[in-house]
Formats: C-alpha cells, structure tokens, sequence
C-alpha cells in the first residue's frame, strides 16, 4: 500500500481496487467517504458545480454487487470521479461554467470518453468547475486547495482542487493550450494531455477543434495511467504499472532540457525548484542532454494564434446573432470572442500553415539527440492570489492568460502527449510542477517515464490539502 | 468588414485602434484595456511566426496527430 495514507480517500486507485476485490473496502463506503470529503471542504475551494448524492450511492452500490457477484469492469470499477463541466453527462445540464448556459439542457447522453469511464464502472459524482467555456486559466469561483486565497489554475481548475483534496481519485479535464496541466501544477497533482486525437472528444463543447484534447487528472501517475488505460478503451483487466514489460528493463531514461524559451522569464522559486529537481534525476542516473528548442516560441505563438480564431469562430454566430445572450458571457471571453472576429484568415493560414513544420522541427530534435522525452517547467509562477491576478518576478510584462499558457501551449501546436507532475515547492509551500512532453503514440512509454521519475522525486506523496478537514472515511474503522 | 487588413500589418496603434473599433462593434462594453492588450498579444505572436524561415514551407501541409514517419528535416 502507499505511503501516507490516512483515510480511505487517500488511497491510491490501484489499492482501492485491491482493496475491493479481497473486500477490505467497498465502493459504497468509499463513495460516501468522498462525499463527506466534498461537504467538509466544498465552501473554501468550491470545486464542484453540482454533485448528485443519491445517483453516485447508486451507483456504487451497483459496482458493489457487481464485484461481489464475480463481475470484474476493471482497474476503474467503483472508483469515484469527477467531469469537468464542459463533458456531456446523462443527467447533468452542459452549463459549460457561462451564465448563458443557464438554461442548458440536460443532457441525455455521456461524452464518448465519460461512457467509457462509466462503461469501467466508474462512480461520476458530479460536475467540476471550468472557465466559461474552457477559455481561461483562472476557474472562477474555484480555489487552490493549497492556499484557498489563491487560484487553482485552468481551465480545469475545479478537477485538479477536487483531486487534490481527495473528493474523488481522478477527473477529466481538457487542454487546448495547457488547461489540464496548468491546474494540475498550481495544485499539486498529475495532469496527462494525450496526444491531439488520441481520444474522442465528441460531447465535449470545444474551445479550439484543431487543439482541443481531452485527458484525466489524478493524484499519482500511476492513478493516470489507469484512467488513461479505460478512457483508450484497453481491454477491462487490472493492468500492471505503467511500462512494465521488456522494453523498459535496464534502459537509462534520457531527457531533453531546452533552456532557451522553458527556462527563462520564470520566478525564482520555480527556477530553483525545477533546477534541484533536476538534479536529483541526475543523481538517480537520469541522463539529461541540452536541447534547444529554437522554435519553441514559434510553436507557442502558432497556437495562440489558432486558439484564438478558432475560439473566436465557435462563439461567433451568437456574438452577431444573439447579441442578448453573448452579453451574458463573461468579459474577458466576449473580448477574446469579438476582437478574435477582426483577425485576418492569412494569420490563421500561416498559423496553420507552419504546425506540421515545428512538429517536423522537434521529431528532429528527438532524433537527433536521442531523448525520450522533454522536461520544461509547467508554468512560470506558483499559484497566483485570487484577488490580485497579476504575474510578477518573471521580468516580463504579461497577462495571466498569456503567463500561464506561455510554457504550455507550444505542446498544443506540435500535439505531443504531455505529462504535468508536481515536483517541488516554493518557499511557502505552494506546488511547482514539471511537464514531461513525448512522442506522439508512445504515452505508454511517457508514463512509464513519469512513474519513475515521480518516484524519484517523491512529491506525489505529499498528503492532500486541507486533509485535515474531515476524515474521509477512516481505515482504522472501515477497513482491517 | 470594410477595410482590408493584412497578416503582417498586424502591429502598431493603427492596428491596435481598429481592432478596438470592431470589437467594439461586436461588445460595445468591451474594456479598452483588454482590447489593446489583446491587440498586442496577437501582435506578437505574428511577430515570432513572421520571422520563421519560410523557405522550405511551399505549401499548407495536413497536421496529422501522429510523429512524421518520414526523416524528420
């Protein structure tokens, strides 16, 4: 079993599911176990936008009687998750975090990667906290569980504090310029953005279509591996940890650093926390090789460019159309919406245009200097104060949207799979996170990678924010 | 639209003033401040796409979400 655990809502995804099956514990106590982590810590990081109490009991107690009966979904049977308000979920409204999606519908079918979740067994809770739209790295009203005065990053920022806390063991979030990797660094925890079109985002309401991605977030890289495991549509069985199997023995893992671009403009803790990071990688025998990406900055203002029109075109018919109800967005996006409308169709094409250039520009760098991965900062700072969202001690002048997105949007151009993981602290303790990005169709062996280096580094056993709130269902009592 | 505007004009206060007057007709609320630095965010990133090298781009070739099979240039 894991280190530090002190609840049932603390267990690691694979022990709750040993846990299960030689009956330590069941989904039933499980589940209410985090709900009542939800009720002790929901009023200080408001991380939900609706739970349905009484649907995941029922849930549970199906999985309950399927696991005692001999039914086996796998790795995910029984395990409580959140979906980011922007997913379809049968039975939920898609109200996508917008005042004009008040009166939206509810919805009758799941998201393609939602029914495979739920195909898995898995207990949907509820719905988390987005941007409106998925279009901003803030997740208002959600907040860091770290320090609740602060952000928790976005735009799946209500699905990183909810598995940070431990009210669930895993939820979806999107990325289309690094909104699954930004939370999971500004809260602590592991974030995997696929491959662009490696999983199925129908159901999902876009941002961008031609960088929108879909994938989980989960406290251990390990726990996102299985969820990655059942969201692919891998076969049911308990698979093994990430990697296992002949291509990984004895292999020293080789990483690319490009300090130009990654490790410039970046706050001084973040600098050091990454920098010590590295050297404890090198001490346990990583190879680390210089890198420059010299197009790097290219690839981040290509997908700035497309984010921004595509955006603009998905929101565009109601913003001439609908003038009443785009008056209900949010400011900041009915600015993005109406000025990304008078960006002229040549910058978009060139845009486009050069995407398949820098995705050749860095394969080559993977070819040339052998690396299986590369290791940049996730985000400049540590989580920014709620009441002053403003980037400082970087030594540039820059937006929070602009900030935040900096260092992971140029993976959203080039479609990479991308792996966030925490790996150190600032000097008060807030999460400094690294990302990880690979090859595309090789997430399996970028996983392995992670896992090992999540071991190393060991920050992933840092016991959940605000734990202290509420016991989370005790395994003294309920498990022997 | 009415007036013509071209990929790389995108930068300086001519463009930072239009872009202000047709979001504006759009979000007649929209905060100026926002525009502009929106206007200067799309500046600059046209900036760093202007100066890629553009030689070996003849063509708008398909994004495909796999690694290029072919021997990465």
């Amino acid at each position: 079993m894991s280190d530090r655990v002190d609840s049932l809502t603390d267990l690691s995804i694979r022990d709750l599911g040993a846990g299960y099956r030689d009956r330590s514990y069941s989904p039933v106590d499980v589940t209410r176990a985090a709900l009542e982590r939800i009720a002790a810590t929901e009023s200080t990081i408001h991380a939900w936008v609706e739970v349905d109490h009484e649907r995941a009991l029922a849930v549970a107690r199906i999985a309950e009687h399927e696991l005692m009966s001999g039914t086996d979904r796998g790795p995910l049977h029984g395990v409580p998750v959140g979906i980011k308000d922007i997913f379809d979920v049968a039975g939920f409204p898609t109200r996508c975090g917008s005042a004009a999606r008040f009166d939206a519908p509810i919805a009758t079918e799941d998201a393609n990667s939602v029914h495979r979740l739920r195909a898995g067994g898995a207990v949907i809770l509820g719905k988390t906290v987005t941007q409106e739209f998925a279009a901003g790295t803030i997740s208002p009203p959600a907040r860091n569980p770290w320090d609740p005065e602060r952000i928790p990053g976005g735009s799946s920022g209500g699905s990183a504090a909810a598995v940070a806390v431990g009210a669930c063991f895993g939820a979806m979030g999107s990325d289309t310029g690094g909104s699954i990797r930004i939370p999971a660094a500004a809260c602590g925890v592991t974030g995997f953005k696929p491959a662009y079109g490696s999983l199925d985002v129908a159901g999902v309401f876009p941002l961008s279509w031609s960088l929108d991605t879909i994938g989980p977030i989960a406290r251990t890289v390990d726990d996102t591996w299985l969820m990655w495991n059942v969201l692919r549509g891998a076969s049911h069985h308990q698979p093994g940890l990430p990697g296992d199997g002949p291509q990984s023995a004895g292999k020293a893992i080789r990483l690319g650093i490009s300090r130009p671009f990654f490790f410039e403009w970046l706050q001084p803790d973040v600098l050091t926390a990454v920098e010590a990071a590295i050297d404890v990688l090198a001490a346990h025998g990583v190879i680390l090789v210089e890198t420059p990406w010299l197009e790097a900055g290219a690839a981040r203002a290509c997908g700035f460019v497309i984010n921004r029109v595509e955006a603009a075109a998905v929101h565009g018919r109601i913003a001439v159309e609908q003038p009443d109800l785009f008056a209900r967005y949010g400011p900041d996006l009915r600015v993005r919406v109406a000025a990304g409308r008078s960006i002229p169709a040549t910058a978009y094409l060139d845009a486009i245009g050069v995407r398949s250039r820098l995705k050749n520009g860095i394969a080559s760098l993977f070819a040339a200097h052998g690396i299986d991965a590369l290791l940049a900062p996730t985000l400049p700072t540590t989580a920014l104060r709620a009441d002053n969202l403003v980037i400082t001690d970087t030594g540039l002048d820059e937006s929070v949207g602009a900030g935040w997105t900096r260092l992971t949007m140029p993976f959203n151009a080039t479609g990479q799979p991308v792996l966030a993981l925490p790996c150190g602290r600032d000097r008060i303790g807030l999460p400094v996170g690294m990302q990880l990005a690979g090859r595309p169709g090789e997430e399996d062996r970028l996983l392995r990678i992670g896992r090992e280096i999540e071991q190393m580094l060991g920050f992933h056993q840092a016991p959940s924010p605000l734990s202290g709130a509420v016991n989370g269902g005790s395994l003294n009592q309920e498990a022997q | 639209m009415g007036k013509e505007e071209d990929a790389r004009g995108m930068s300086g206060p001519d463009w930072a003033m239009d872009l202000l007057w047709r979001t504006r007709q759009i979000d007649p609320a929209g905060d100026e401040g926002a525009i502009r630095r929106y206007a200067e965010e799309i500046a600059e990133a046209q900036t760093v796409l202007s100066e890629l090298r553009r030689d070996d781009v003849t063509e708008i070739p398909l994004f495909s979400a796999s690694w290029p099979e072919h021997s990465p240039r």
